[in-house]
């Protein structure tokens, strides 16, 4: 019978962008139970849209995440306008989605990166985020911010992109797509990839289901979940939308899924630049969400599901906002899949399902 | 299945750098960089709805003073200042604020009008 | 848009409505508290695809709540966030910290409401009071001396 040891793992650790700090209960080498503690970056943000008017309020959203920053001003906005039922203009609709889809692109080419840096190829890490600089360039170019956009605010969107500048941007995309299908087929093909993901933190279907995974996490397991094929906002002008899939349910599966949805990003940019409408940029939004009003929404984030949940009072002032982030859904699933592995595949397993700390808190 | 890097790794070798030399090198901004503030004190009418939008409350108003107050490392470069203003004199000037050993404030006085 | 769909529940009908989600595979999307005078909300919102179900309960503060975790495990980083904030106790939960999963340096910042917030601040209070008594006390002894 072998002796049981606790291993605390994290909060810093060289795979760990952000700290999350693990128990691993261990038996010789084997992963018994891990259990998650996190609350070292918890900032209160929710809090503060007691103290700041909705419209400013979309500021602080941003700074949520450095990843998801654009995404989640997107998801207050959307969640806003349909607490106070305000129309967004179709053009501004479409430009949300064109950087919505560009931050995925960037968000899984940084994904990549990571992994790649990992599992120790340097030169593969290097590559991925070389060619996320080129999308952070566009953004710098669209918006003056490489991170923060400050594009999207309560009602649509307050910068255009000008109809000959989108189809700069496509250019910039095409660049880069024959670039990334060599980085592409080095995830997909090479052996010493595949010799360090390949049955790392399995998740099966059922148990994907039965623990609530969301995202690139739950698509690698064969649940065909995304909200952006419900068609909301821009998404309805695609012809059509199928979400990447793969049975392997393993890390090389979440790779996988990750790697493919940067050409289907690639793709839906693309598609939109031919189909924007022209028009105005956005509504005016006067006066102040009703006493008791409630409204939720939930938008596809490069990590997964998110969703957001608004109660006002009837004031300028929120009650109430809630961001239910995709990492914080994914949480169980991870410790889930942590249980039985080998104490050498615990970072890898973390970081093929990327757990956004900084979300998760807020 | 192979080791696909080889290539890539190779032409590592003969390109150059993906890099800049900063700062031998200058960083372009473009034009739509966020750098920092400034208000044109000739147009500012002192009606403070820039000091009400910020989010950072970074700026303050002095009407009997005839001053605007910018604590540019409190500014987020939202750019609410600039969308909100009513006569246009504030803009969005792409150069960042110089690093500097402690915070400070800037200060910009609305001269006297000639006629008044 | 997601479809807007809140419904007010008791807290006997929780067990029985969340029972009916987990068989007809609905996930669970989203459990969360907000701080309503001096009770405490808290929404329980489902999914499956397209479809969006929130349930809405209103609980006395200090009350128990029976966990949805053993059901729906990613419940356990969403019941203890609300013990944590709001000071929701959660009863036969898949992981229980104790209020020690965001340890927030005042107890149930987002409910002030809540009996260890109104301890807290009590006592913050007579840790004040006293200061200033000892402040003036010490006064007093200049001036005699």
């Amino acid at each position: 019978m072998a002796e049981r040891t606790v291993i605390p793992f994290g909060p810093q650790h060289p795979v760990l962008p952000e700290p999350v700090h693990l128990d691993l209960v261990i038996e010789d080498e084997r992963v018994i139970e891990a259990i998650p503690q996190i609350g070292f970056i918890h900032r209160g943000l929710e809090k503060l849209v007691q103290k700041l008017d909705y419209q400013s309020f979309v500021s602080v959203t941003e700074r949520i995440c450095g990843i998801c920053a654009f995404g989640h001003s997107l998801g207050y906005s959307e969640t806003i306008e349909v607490l106070m039922g305000v129309e967004v203009p179709p053009r501004a609709e479409v430009l949300r989605v064109i950087w919505h889809e560009l931050s995925r692109i960037h968000s899984h080419l940084l994904w990549l990166g990571l992994l790649a840096d990992g599992f120790g190829f340097e030169n593969l890490f290097m590559q991925c985020w070389r060619l996320r600089e080129r999308v952070l360039g566009i953004f710098e170019q669209t918006t003056g911010g490489r991170v923060i956009l400050n594009a999207c605010n309560v009602g649509g969107v307050n910068r255009d992109i000008s109809n000959e500048d989108l189809r700069g941007i496509v250019l910039i995309l095409d660049a880069m797509r024959d670039e990334y299908q060599v980085l592409l087929k080095t995830f997909l093909k090479d052996r010493s990839v595949a010799n360090r993901l390949r049955g790392i933190g399995i998740l099966p279907k059922e148990k994907a289901r039965e623990y609530g995974v969301v995202g690139p996490f739950a698509r690698a397991s064969g649940i065909a979940e995304d909200i952006r094929s419900f068609g909301y906002g821009g998404y309805g002008l695609l012809h059509a939308f199928e979400p990447i899939l793969s049975e392997e349910c393993d890390g090389y599966a979440r790779c996988k899924v990750r790697a493919e949805e940067v050409l289907q990003s690639m793709d839906i940019v693309a598609e939109l630049v031919e189909k924007i409408p022209d028009g105005a940029l956005s509504a005016k939004v006067k006066g102040s969400p009703a006493a008791g009003s409630r409204a939720v929404s939930r938008l596809e984030q490069p990590r997964g599901e998110c969703f957001y949940y608004a109660k006002g009072n009837g004031t300028k002032y929120l009650e109430r906002f809630r961001i239910r982030t995709p990492s914080s859904d994914n949480l169980a699933g991870m410790v889930h899949t942590l249980q039985g592995c080998d104490l050498a595949d615990v970072p890898m397993n973390i970081l093929t399902i990327d757990p956004c700390v900084s979300c998760t808190e807020r | 299945m192979g080791f696909q890097i080889t290539g890539m790794a190779l032409k590592n070798l003969l390109s150059r750098p993906a890099t800049k030399l900063y700062p031998v090198e200058p960083q372009v901004y473009t034009t739509q960089t966020r750098g920092h503030v400034d208000n044109n004190m000739d147009a500012c009418i002192l009606c403070s709805i820039c000091v009400r939008k910020c989010p950072a409350t970074a700026l303050a108003v002095d009407k009997e003073a005839r001053t605007w107050t910018i604590n540019p490392f409190s500014c987020v470069q939202c750019m609410a200042c600039v969308r909100a203003c009513p006569r246009d004199s504030l803009s969005m000037l792409p150069e960042y604020t110089a690093v500097a050993q402690s915070m400070s404030t800037r200060t910009l006085v609305k001269p006297e009008d000639e006629d008044e | 848009m997601d479809p807007q769909v809140f419904r007010d529940i008791e807290l006997d009908e929780l067990e029985g409505q969340i029972r009916s989600y987990r068989e007809r595979g609905w996930r669970l999307a989203n459990l969360c508290g907000s701080s309503v005078g001096d009770k405490v909300e808290l929404l329980y919102s489902f999914s499956d695809g397209p479809e969006l179900e929130n349930l809405r309960m209103l609980v006395d503060n200090g009350q128990k709540i029976p966990a949805v975790s053993p059901l729906y495990p990613n419940a356990f980083v969403f019941e203890n966030e609300a013990r944590d904030l709001y000071g929701v106790v959660f009863e036969g939960g898949l992981i229980d910290y104790g209020g020690r999963f965001y340890s927030p340096s005042v107890p149930t910042p987002m409910n002030p409401a809540s009996l260890p917030a109104q301890e807290y601040l009590a006592s913050a209070r007579a840790a004040a009071h006293a200061e200033a008594e000892g402040e003036e006390e010490a006064e007093g002894e200049v001036s005699h001396g």
